[in-house]
C-alpha cells in the first residue's frame, strides 16, 4: 500500500474481497523480499545439507557451495552494473570510444551460458522430480550430461 | 562449436524435457501446493533456458550468462523445496504472494486503470 500512496497519492485504491485473507497470510512473513524469511536466502538455500546426496569420500551430505560461491557470484557480475560487466565496453588509451567497442571479448560467455543452462536445468529436474515423488526422465538427463561433458572437453 | 549448433543442441534437449513433462499429463492436486509449485518452477526454468539460448543466438553472450543466474536461483529454490518438509515449504513459498500483494496490488490496480485510459478503453 505504501508505494501506491507514495507515487499515486491522488488515486483511490478499491479493496478487493481477497484483501482480508491476504492481510492475514501476510502476517506470517517479515519480508516482502524473502519468502523463506531467511536473511541471505539464496545462500542458505544453497548451503542447506542435502537429504538425498552424500559426498562419496566423506559420507557428509553435499551442499551447493560451488554453484553458490562461484557460479551464482560470477553470473551476478553480469546481472548488475558492476565494473566487471563493463570490460567489453571500455576504450583503450588513445582510441576513439565506440559503443560495444571490445564486445568480441565476451564471445566466450556463450558456451558458459549454455553450460549453465544444461547444468542448472538438469539439477532442477532431478530435485523437482524428487519432490514430485515421480520417476526421473533418466534418458534425457543422461543426454544432457553427455553434452555438458563435451563442453568441458572443448574448454 | 558455433553458437547455432550449440544452441540447437541445447534447445533440442529442452524440447525433449518439455515433451516428457507435457506427455506425463500431470494433474496437480488442488489441496496440495507441492506439485503445483514444482511444476511451475520447471516451466519457468525451461522458459528461461530458452531465453538464454535466444540471447546466445542473437549474439549477446554476456547477457545470456547473466540471465543464467536466474536458473541458478530456480535450482536453489527447487532443491530447498524438495529437500525436506516439502509441502510446508511449498505453502510458505506460495503464500508469500500475500506479502508482496499487500504492496503491489494497489499499484497494479492504479496502473491498469491508467493503461485503460491511455488506450481509451472503458
Amino acid at each position: 500500500m505504501r508505494r501506491s500512496t507514495k507515487f499515486f497519492p491522488e488515486k483511490h485504491y478499491e479493496p478487493t474481497r481477497f484483501d482480508r485473507d491476504f492481510a492475514e497470510l501476510a502476517k506470517n512473513y517479515k519480508s516482502a523480499h524473502s519468502w523463506a524469511d531467511l536473511r541471505g536466502q539464496a545462500k542458505l538455500m544453497a548451503l542447506e545439507e542435502d537429504s538425498y546426496e552424500f559426498d562419496e569420500k566423506t559420507g557428509e551430505p553435499i551442499k551447493q557451495e560451488f554453484d553458490y560461491e562461484l557460479l551464482y557470484w560470477w553470473t551476478s557480475q553480469f546481472v548488475h552494473a558492476t565494473v566487471r560487466s563493463l570490460y567489453a565496453h571500455g576504450t583503450a588509451p588513445g582510441t576513439l570510444f565506440r559503443i560495444r567497442g571490445s564486445i568480441h571479448e565476451e564471445a566466450g560467455y556463450s558456451d558458459l551460458a549454455l553450460f549453465n543452462v544444461l547444468a542448472f536445468v538438469s539439477k532442477t529436474i532431478v530435485c523437482a522430480f524428487r519432490g514430485l515423488r515421480d520417476e526421473q526422465p533418466a534418458d534425457i538427463l543422461e543426454e544432457m550430461r553427455q553434452v555438458m561433458s563435451s563442453y568441458a572437453q572443448d574448454s | 562449436m558455433t553458437n547455432e549448433s550449440s544452441t540447437s543442441q541445447v534447445i533440442c534437449l529442452i524440447e525433449k524435457l518439455e515433451a516428457f513433462i507435457n506427455n506425463s499429463r500431470f494433474l496437480p492436486a488442488t489441496s496440495f501446493y507441492r506439485s503445483k509449485v514444482l511444476l511451475a518452477l520447471i516451466s519457468k526454468a525451461l522458459t528461461v533456458a530458452r531465453a538464454v539460448c535466444a540471447l546466445v543466438d542473437a549474439d549477446f553472450p554476456a547477457e545470456a550468462f547473466g540471465l543464467s543466474r536466474t536458473l541458478a536461483e530456480i535450482f536453489f529454490t527447487v532443491r530447498y523445496l524438495s529437500n525436506k518438509d516439502t509441502e510446508q515449504r511449498a505453502a510458505k513459498y506460495v503464500e508469500h504472494v500475500a506479502k508482496t500483494r499487500g504492496i503491489n496490488a494497489p499499484v497494479h490496480q492504479i496502473l491498469s486503470r491508467k493503461t485503460l485510459r491511455a488506450n481509451k478503453i472503458r
